[in-house]
């Protein structure tokens, strides 16, 4: 709703209609008299000019050759390849909002609208669309409020380097800020909030500005590492209109390829593999791409190298038999050289094999900030690579082949890590067949029922497994790239509903089944995704891990209460997420999707899986209530 | 501090080499029953599971093979790793010989390869 827009009042500017001043009623009244016909399917109201919005003039009839500024935002976006805004809408992006709705998604290519209840909800969308994507979109948002909302999911993006592009509302001139409303939704510096933690942003103040800003802002957020970006766009551009001849050039987007390590230390991460008895390579985040993850197929085939997986992205497949993520452990702590791959925590990776040659590879070495702590203990390494871990794969291999590491050596201990993912498998297996009929449901039950369930589509879950202890890395079997996507960066909670929604959403054109098992904690944070996923017709099956509790703080708190000698009696104050138990099947179903449970008998499971995936694979989202263990 | 909780792991999980069954006798059904309540009740379940049967990297397995109550008894009251203390103040002697009774108790679960879901590839 605008300042100053009498028209109808919105969840925020509610007060504004009452402040508005008769100058801009009459703005008002001008611009309905004279806007030029919209198109059919748009019965938007007018749209105030510049000078209505200020409250200083009526509004002057658009000449026919005139653009909105929003309208050439569009045309922007759309070049860098921005297929979707995530958005809660709000009076400072009011002008985007309507070029969006009537511009980008009436004309190719399409510029589609997702609508969110919450920003929040939003930026977790986009974080989750890009990593299955490989490239940003945008979500849009309010000034002041609205950033304030959606901080948190920007720094799980953060975290979790990914590119996204937040468009942020803006009210820069104070001659045109109408009421008290206007007032207290303005900032000078906006962006300055999650400065902190977005990698870059700027508040343009002419068209020209703006398009160069976005081409610089796509390319800093695509450039390794990866990370959130921050466009705020003030409404006198939004809102102007100008004359088609005087727009200014569409700038192109660049496309910056990412930083290779350098040669001579390439070639010595590879003497120092092929000469180690017991060489091991670690990825976090290195697999940018299914380019990345055969890339590192290749190279622990080529060496007969242990790979252990810390799952932030899929680096390598789960039963490939030199994955020893489940043993890592054993592995670690026997190396005698240790390659980390855009590894976040390399300290605490390394911190077993004390006398192991240490190596990294990861473009975080380019780019990171000081007052977030995100960046880990500092890791005494032998050797360190400031480049991106997949572009120098390709040199790496290169180099370990012309050093020829082939022998009987390197065979045994191939065959020997292929007997310990073997027994590993095994084990797990034992473990999990311990309290398979258990009520509540154990997690190694809920999630084998779920992977029986799809096993034989292509599936894709996109959730990240640490509070279900990573049970599917241990017993499913997962090949492609797109078949996991990590966690939320931050762990900041409310991130996975937003998140799942927009993996979805990109899953969907390949036609993939896009699956997730979420936390009721984490869900009750953004419940309103619920409501997005039936909106959009966001096809998704999400099993809610329905433990009743945030259970990580449930063991931590006991901890601290039995250190103490108080007992655990009242620890599940403010941990227990009961009394009343929520009935998640049925708050799906009251935003229109699909519930099914509350189920704690684990025979029902199945069942209850299978009818929500086939009204999943009717292009519509489904929720699962599964009455389940903590971990 | 490190070395310190390795030594003690290590003695403790010599002490789950015995076999319970030389350790003590076979429990009442009571102690079984009364077990079962305060694993729930002071917490085990929730890390452990409702079975014994892990947390994964969080928590290890108590059942099958549960360990003898000495063990229990060293590990509750000067915990290697993440474990929480639990005293004498806030679990009794008795009450842990009650859980350990507990997860005594808990029969082993099928084989792995007669649950079909655990034998799909």
């Amino acid at each position: 709703m605008a300042d100053r827009d009498p028209i109808q009042p919105s969840r925020r500017g509610f007060l504004a209609g009452a402040a508005v001043g008769s100058t801009a009623l009459l703005g008002g009244a001008a611009m309905a008299q004279g806007a030029p016909a919209t198109p059919a399917r748009a019965p938007a109201p007018p749209l105030p000019s510049r000078e209505a919005e200020s409250g200083s003039a009526p509004a002057a009839r658009p000449r026919a050759d005139a653009v909105p500024g929003s309208d050439y935002m569009v045309d922007v976006l759309r070049s860098l390849e921005i297929e979707h805004v995530a958005s809660v809408t709000g009076t400072t992006v009011r002008g985007l909002h309507e070029s969006i709705v009537n511009h980008g998604m009436t004309s190719a290519p399409a510029l589609d609208f997702i609508h969110c209840l919450h920003e929040e909800v939003s930026v977790a969308f986009c974080h989750g669309y890009a990593k299955v994507e490989g490239k940003p979109m945008a979500c849009m948002m309010h000034s002041t409020v609205g950033l304030q909302h959606g901080a948190m999911a920007l720094y799980n993006a953060w975290a979790d380097r990914v590119p996204l592009v937040c468009l942020v509302g803006a009210h820069l001139d104070a001659a045109k800020r109408a009421n008290m409303v206007s007032w207290e939704h303005a900032v000078f510096d906006g962006p300055g909030l999650v400065r902190d933690f977005t990698k870059w942003d700027d508040t343009p103040v002419s068209l020209t500005h703006f398009a160069e800003s976005a081409a610089r802002a796509h390319d800093f957020a695509m450039t390794p590492p990866y990370g959130p970006v921050v466009l705020a766009l003030d409404q006198s551009l939004q809102l102007g209109t100008f004359a088609k001849s005087d727009l200014p050039r569409i700038p192109r987007m660049s496309n910056p390829s990412p930083p290779r390590g350098d040669d001579n230390a390439v070639r010595e991460v590879a003497r120092l593999l092929v000469a180690a008895q017991s060489p091991v390579i670690v990825a976090d985040r290195a697999a940018r791409t299914p380019a990345g993850m055969a890339l590192l197929v290749e190279l622990a085939e080529t060496l007969q190298a242990a790979v252990v997986d810390q799952n932030a992205r899929f680096n390598f497949p789960w039963r490939h038999p030199l994955n020893q993520s489940v043993g890592q452990a054993a592995v670690l702590g026997g190396a005698d050289a240790i390659l980390g791959l855009e590894v976040t925590d390399f300290y605490d990776a390394t911190a077993a094999a004390a006398g192991a040659k240490r190596m990294s590879i990861s473009s975080e070495s380019f780019y990171m900030k000081s007052n977030y702590q995100d960046f880990n203990r500092y890791t005494d390494v032998d050797l360190a690579l400031a480049a991106d871990a997949e572009a120098t794969l390709p040199a790496l291999i290169e180099a370990v082949k012309r050093l020829s590491p082939r022998g009987s050596a390197r065979d045994a201990r191939g065959k020997a890590l292929a007997d310990a993912h073997r027994q590993d498998l095994a084990r797990s297996r034992e473990v999990a067949a311990i309290g398979w009929d258990d009520s509540p449901i154990s997690v190694p039950r809920m999630c084998m029922e779920l992977y029986g369930q799809i096993k034989d589509e292509d599936w894709a879950l996109v959730n990240g497994t640490i509070f279900q202890s990573f049970w599917p890395q241990k017993l499913w079997t997962a090949t492609r790239h797109h078949q996991y996507i990590g966690d939320a960066g931050a762990y900041g909670l409310g991130y996975l509903p937003g998140a799942s929604l927009g993996a979805a959403l990109a899953h969907r054109r390949h036609g993939r089944l896009a699956v997730c098992i979420g936390g009721d904690g984490d869900l009750m944070f953004t419940p309103g995704a619920l409501w997005t996923a039936a909106h959009e017709r966001i096809p998704i099956l999400y099993v809610v891990h329905n433990n009743r509790a945030y259970h990580a703080e449930v063991m931590q708190v006991q901890m601290v209460a039995n250190a103490r000698d108080r007992g655990i009696d009242r620890t599940r104050i403010g941990n227990a997420i009961t009394d009343p138990d929520i009935d998640f099947a049925a708050l799906a179903r009251s935003m229109g999707v699909h519930g099914e449970g509350p189920i704690a008998d684990p025979k029902e499971l199945g069942p209850a899986l299978r009818r929500a995936i086939e009204v999943v694979k009717r292009g519509e989202p489904a929720v699962v209530d599964v009455i389940s263990q903590g971990r | 501090m490190r070395t310190r909780f390795r030594s003690r792991a290590t003695l403790f999980a010599l002490l789950c080499a015995v076999p319970f069954a030389l350790a003590a006798a076979p429990p009442p059904q009571t102690a079984v029953a009364e077990g079962r309540r305060l694993y729930v009740a002071v917490g085990c379940s929730a890390c452990h599971g409702t079975s014994g049967q892990g947390g994964g990297s969080t928590a290890p397995s108590l059942a099958p093979n549960t360990a003898p109550v000495e063990a229990f008894q060293m590990q509750l009251r000067t915990p290697a790793n993440r474990m929480p203390r639990y005293s004498r103040a806030v679990l009794s002697d008795d009450q842990v010989a009650s859980i350990v009774a507990y997860l005594a108790s808990i029969p082993p679960g099928k084989p792995p390869s007669q649950i079909p879901l655990l034998t799909v590839r």
